[in-house]
């Protein structure tokens, strides 16, 4: 025979009266697992995201050390003069006066006339894009021996701003040159702090150098034709 | 003779009872410490934590540098000007050096009219009064080519004989390497 349970006001009295004793421990323990999950479950995700975002932080804040003792230590006046040199190798724009004066300087020192040149500037109003490095290419016709132009080209060779020799033509007395003169626009300056500083290797110290020598000797050859020495400036035409 | 239980029945349920009780407020109480020294110690971790340290340290050194930014901007320009710089000298052509190399095979007797070099040709016209000397120019020429020495095939183009001034004239053509 099966007895029934009659789920009544009576029946909850009972279980009430029978088991309220333990109510108040149940109730600490539900708190608790509310609290577990709610407050202190989450903290270990934040503690745990903050841990990656420390190590971030650290490295980040290594970088930024390592880049301002590199700027403090690095001496501004050597540092203007490298910058000097580095532009006047590569302008950031379309250098005429330092061309004309790189092709007087080399005609004067090895002693062949400049005639006429002409300039293939290209668009003025747009400014350059691409990969490709935009240069400033001029034709120049020049007076003297095969020996002497070949000479003048090395010369250029070892000018600033940069050049590249495009075309040859050697004759017995007059020879005509096509060369391109380099040039760069400035980079927007949007610095990117979080990026180490990249550093000079010594390859680029080496060429750094040796554009020093090579500007040192283009000055000293201005001076010289400034004061009269060189024998073909009246034939350069500038 | 027989045992008299002298405890009620009632008595043993209230016990066990008292006992469940207490397991029941032990875990309760064990389950309440554990959430509190966990809380805790999350509190401290949190206290201890070097994040806002790190950030006014970042926030320092950042100030820093954008006082140096002229400094910083020069050097930036400085490095990519040079690597630029480096890459246009590894592939200038050497076109005054193809010059001079042409003019030490010249042998005496013969005199270059024209000497035309662009990126990948050379042609040279050139005049002499003796056939011997053409083909000693053209013999050293002919061992640039087998040597691989600045350019890689060479075409007579033309050999003619002036009569009016008893001179050989020759073009020659050769493809830079």
């Amino acid at each position: 025979m099966r007895k029934e349970i009659t789920i009544d006001r009576y029946l909850f009295v009972t279980l009430y009266r029978e088991y309220k004793v333990y109510f108040s421990s149940l109730l600490v323990m539900i708190v608790s697992l509310v609290l577990l999950i709610l407050f202190v479950l989450p903290q270990i995700q934040i503690i745990l995201s903050d841990n990656q975002q420390i190590n971030a932080e650290k490295e980040l804040v290594s970088i930024l050390g390592k880049n301002v003792s590199f700027l403090s230590s690095t001496e501004e006046t050597q540092q203007s003069q490298d910058f000097q040199t580095v532009i006047h190798a590569l302008p950031s724009e379309k250098d005429f006066s330092g061309i004309l004066t790189a092709i007087q300087i080399a005609a004067v020192k090895t002693g062949v006339g400049v005639g006429d040149y002409s300039f293939q500037v290209g668009n003025l109003s747009t400014t350059p894009s691409g990969k490709t490095l935009p240069r400033l290419t001029i034709s120049l016709t020049l007076n003297g021996s095969i020996s002497s132009v070949a000479k003048f080209l090395a010369a250029m060779n070892q000018s600033l701003p940069l050049s590249e020799v495009q075309e040859i033509s050697l004759g017995d007395r007059v020879s005509s040159i096509i060369i391109s003169f380099y040039y760069k626009p400035l980079p927007p300056s949007n610095f990117n702090y979080s990026q180490p500083i990249p550093t000079l290797t010594q390859q680029k110290k080496d060429l750094l150098e040796k554009i020093k020598s090579w500007e040192k000797t283009v000055s000293t050859s201005s001076m010289d034709s400034s004061s009269g020495i060189g024998t073909s400036s009246a034939t350069t035409g500038f | 003779m027989s045992d008299i239980n002298l405890l009620p029945k009632n008595q043993g349920i209230l016990v066990s009872k008292e006992h469940g009780i207490r397991v029941v407020r032990f875990i309760a109480f064990g389950i309440l410490s554990f959430v509190v020294f966990f809380s805790l110690i999350l509190f401290i971790i949190r206290i201890q934590s070097p994040l806002t340290s790190l950030k006014k340290q970042e926030a320092s050194l950042l100030s820093t540098l954008t006082l140096s930014n002229t400094k910083m901007a020069k050097h930036l320009i400085i490095v990519d000007r040079l690597t630029t710089i480096s890459t246009v000298l590894g592939k200038r052509p050497q076109l005054d050096t193809i010059v001079s190399a042409f003019l030490s095979k010249l042998p005496p007797n013969v005199t270059l009219i024209s000497l035309q070099i662009t990126l990948t040709k050379v042609q040279i016209t050139g005049t002499s009064d003796s056939l011997l000397d053409i083909n000693t120019f053209l013999n050293n020429l002919v061992l640039m080519v087998t040597k691989k020495e600045i350019i890689g095939r060479l075409v007579l183009q033309g050999l003619s004989f002036d009569a009016k001034k008893g001179t050989y004239n020759f073009i020659l053509e050769a493809t830079l390497l």
